[in-house]
């Protein structure tokens, strides 16, 4: 699986961008020359209109090839969209994580926005824990993981790892809700990506609201259900890709992508 | 074999230009909403190459060129001007060639160069 490939500013669009969702109207014609239309309520469509502009002769090329290797309208690929949390599930709905067996989980705890979706997590054990999701987003990408945590005595860190890289950062509570992020790329050449919290010996955290997103910095969190901001069969919606070079080393384009929600 | 005339600048364009990558997909859409895709042929590239303020020796290389490789359908050496890449199956796309002369020894036309497949 091929994926939308980023600029090398690691941005995957520019902006402004167009996000549009529509649903499939479908026609049938009698015999007698009449039409009856109706919407298809459970064909929905998600479009993204990208424009770029200014881009080098590096990034026209990535663009170009990634194209070429869709074959247009032919393939589909992996599109993650920077407006969205990559999360899936952030009300921490603990069939989609995925928890080291020595760790303790509380559910319905007060959260910081005031609902029930916060989770207590203990770790009786001298070896530190994982609660972590597995997500369909390569590892070379530039990502902020972000996380509301509550505690004061916190041993315990933003997690991210790819095959055998990992990163993270040591999470830093007090009275109320915190919230803290770390920001990482180029973990690996791996397509997936595990994202979430490490917890050391014997330490107990409260934490909601976990975001990963394509960006630089933490945008404001965005609840999620069973889907998240990752497209795993987009296309393009145009089988030409048209260049614009206006200067040496300078090329603008414009693209849809569109994918079945 | 024939090669575009290059401009006294030395290059075969100007700014800007357009590029087109063209791919084939057939898409035979069902009542359901599924779909089968397919596809014809393998992509083509396209140059749309406008030129302004052409001394008349430029233009009638140019001409002569393009009154030759449309007469006679031949195959001509295109240098890509983002990549570089030397491509020699190209052809004129461009009937007529339409010059505008615009002032005392300035003239203006455009090209459309295909990449054939």
């Amino acid at each position: 699986m091929i994926v939308f490939p980023a600029l090398q500013s690691h941005a995957i669009v520019q902006l402004p961008t167009q996000c549009t969702t529509n649903v499939r109207v479908a026609e049938v014609k009698t015999v007698s020359n009449h039409s009856h239309s109706y919407v298809d309520a459970t064909h929905k469509y998600k479009a993204w209109n990208l424009v770029f502009r200014h881009l080098n002769d590096v990034e026209r090329a990535t663009l170009t090839n990634f194209y070429l290797a869709a074959e247009g309208r032919l393939r589909t690929f992996r599109f993650l969209s920077p407006f969205e949390n990559l999360h899936r599930h952030s009300d921490l709905m603990l069939a989609y994580w995925t928890a080291d067996p020595q760790l303790l989980i509380q559910g319905s705890q007060t959260d910081a926005f005031g609902s029930l979706s916060a989770i207590r997590i203990s770790n009786p054990t001298a070896s530190a824990g994982r609660f972590v999701q597995l997500l369909d987003a390569p590892g070379w990408f530039r990502y902020t993981s972000s996380l509301y945590v509550s505690g004061s005595q916190l041993d315990c860190r933003l997690y991210a790892a790819s095959v055998n890289e990992s990163t993270g950062t040591k999470l830093t509570g007090g009275m109320g809700w915190t919230r803290t992020s770390v920001t990482f790329s180029g973990l690996s050449s791996s397509l997936s990506l595990q994202a979430g919290i490490e917890i050391g010996p014997f330490s107990e955290v409260t934490i909601c609201g976990p975001q990963l997103e394509v960006s630089a910095a933490p945008s404001t969190y965005k609840q999620t259900d069973h889907r998240n901001g990752i497209y795993v069969h987009c296309r393009f919606d145009n089988d030409t890709l048209t260049w614009e070079s206006e200067a040496v080393n300078s090329h603008s384009t414009q693209c849809v992508i569109i994918t079945r929600i | 074999m024939p090669t575009l005339p290059l401009l006294r600048s030395g290059s075969s364009v100007q700014y800007p230009f357009v590029t087109r990558h063209k791919c084939t997909t057939e898409i035979i859409r069902f009542i359901d909403g599924s779909e089968q895709r397919f596809t014809q042929a393998g992509a083509t590239r396209t140059w749309k190459i406008s030129l302004s303020d052409l001394m008349p020796e430029e233009v009638i290389a140019l001409d002569a060129f393009a009154q030759s490789n449309l007469a006679n359908n031949d195959r001509f050496t295109f240098h890509d001007p983002v990549s570089g890449d030397v491509l020699n199956q190209c052809n004129l796309a461009t009937a007529p060639i339409e010059i505008e002369h615009v002032g005392e020894q300035r003239a203006s036309l455009s090209l459309i160069v295909i990449e054939a497949v």
